[in-house]
């Protein structure tokens, strides 16, 4: 079933963009978090 | 996946993003927040005890400027009762000043009076002055006329001296004629006990009888005058003639040279009053 949905319709689905928004999402959230941590750790929790 | 999910994925992307950014701007703009607080601190309770010891000398300068002050409102007290004394002083001062300048205004007039009478008084002096040297230049005269009158008095008392000697010799001649004349008077006094009329010969200076004549020329340049008496009429030489007109004396003529008819005989000055003319009659003796 799953083999011919994605035979059947192109590569690039439109609901993948939706995809990639939640995984660039998750990137930047931990890129925030590990910016945030990095400051901590180098003034208060030393 | 339905509208909302991808809503949702969308809105957690852009969120994501922003939290993203915003890390990664405090990241780079990352402080240290407690050293500075730290830093802060210490610097906040330095200034405190640097405000706190400058209040307290802030409160010792205002004790101590109280003082001044009381001592500046004393010395003001002070002032202002010494101001009020030299006010006082001073309006007393005003006065004097004012009776000074009334007395100063009264001597500028009275030294004015007196410059007016100084001036009259120099006009004085140089009147005095001129006066002075007029009076030099009279003495100066004066004792020019002086010295020749010394020098008239020396000569004057020489002259005397000569008038005394010569006063001397006539007296020592007078003493002779006295006694030539007490010779004569005895030798007249024998002429007349022997009868000879001495005295008709001596007052006519000629004959003892008249001689009468009349004047035939007069020459006045030479003092002559001719007589119209001579030898025959007994007429000789120094006998003396007076001329006279009418009944007028006019002078007496001194015989020089006589002639047999007539004689010439000189005028004598000394005892000739008018002018001798033609005509005039003459004789030895006047009646």
């Amino acid at each position: 079933m799953l083999q011919q949905e994605s035979i059947d319709q192109p590569i690039i689905n439109k609901d993948s963009i939706y995809v990639w928004f939640m995984i660039i999402a998750v990137v930047a959230t931990v890129i925030a978090i590990t910016l945030n941590y990095l400051e901590l750790t180098e003034f208060y929790l030393k | 996946m339905n509208v909302v999910s991808k809503i949702m994925a969308f809105l957690m992307l852009i969120l994501s993003i922003v939290y993203c950014g915003t890390s990664v701007v405090l990241f780079t703009h990352r402080v240290d927040w407690r050293s500075k607080y730290e830093k802060v601190s210490a610097d906040y309770k330095k200034e405190s005890t640097d405000l706190k010891s400058k209040v307290a000398q802030l409160k010792d300068k205002i004790v101590s400027t109280n003082d001044a002050l009381e001592a500046v409102k004393t010395s003001l007290e002070n002032m202002t009762n010494d101001f009020k004394e030299k006010r006082d002083e001073l309006s007393e001062a005003n006065n004097r000043v004012t009776k000074l300048e009334a007395i100063v205004s009264s001597k500028d007039l009275k030294i004015d009076a007196k410059d007016r009478e100084l001036s009259e008084k120099d006009q004085m002096v140089m009147d005095l002055r001129a006066k002075t040297d007029e009076l030099k230049e009279i003495t100066d005269t004066a004792k020019a006329e002086r010295l020749e009158a010394t020098t008239k008095r020396a000569e004057a008392e020489e002259s005397l001296q000569v008038l005394k000697t010569e006063l001397e010799k006539a007296e020592i001649k007078l003493a002779d004629v006295t006694k030539q004349l007490e010779i004569n008077k005895g030798i007249i006094a024998q002429l007349r006990e022997n009868g000879i009329p001495v005295e008709e010969i001596a007052i006519s200076g000629g004959p003892a009888t008249p001689i009468r004549a009349q004047v035939l020329a007069v020459r006045a340049d030479a003092n002559l005058v001719m007589l119209s008496v001579g030898s025959q009429n007994e007429v000789k030489q120094g006998y003396r003639f007076t001329v006279y007109r009418d009944s007028e004396y006019l002078g007496k003529v001194e015989v020089e040279k006589i002639f047999p008819d007539m004689c010439s005989a000189r005028i004598l000055n000394d005892y000739t009053e008018k002018q001798i003319k033609e005509g005039d009659n003459a004789s030895t003796r006047v009646y």
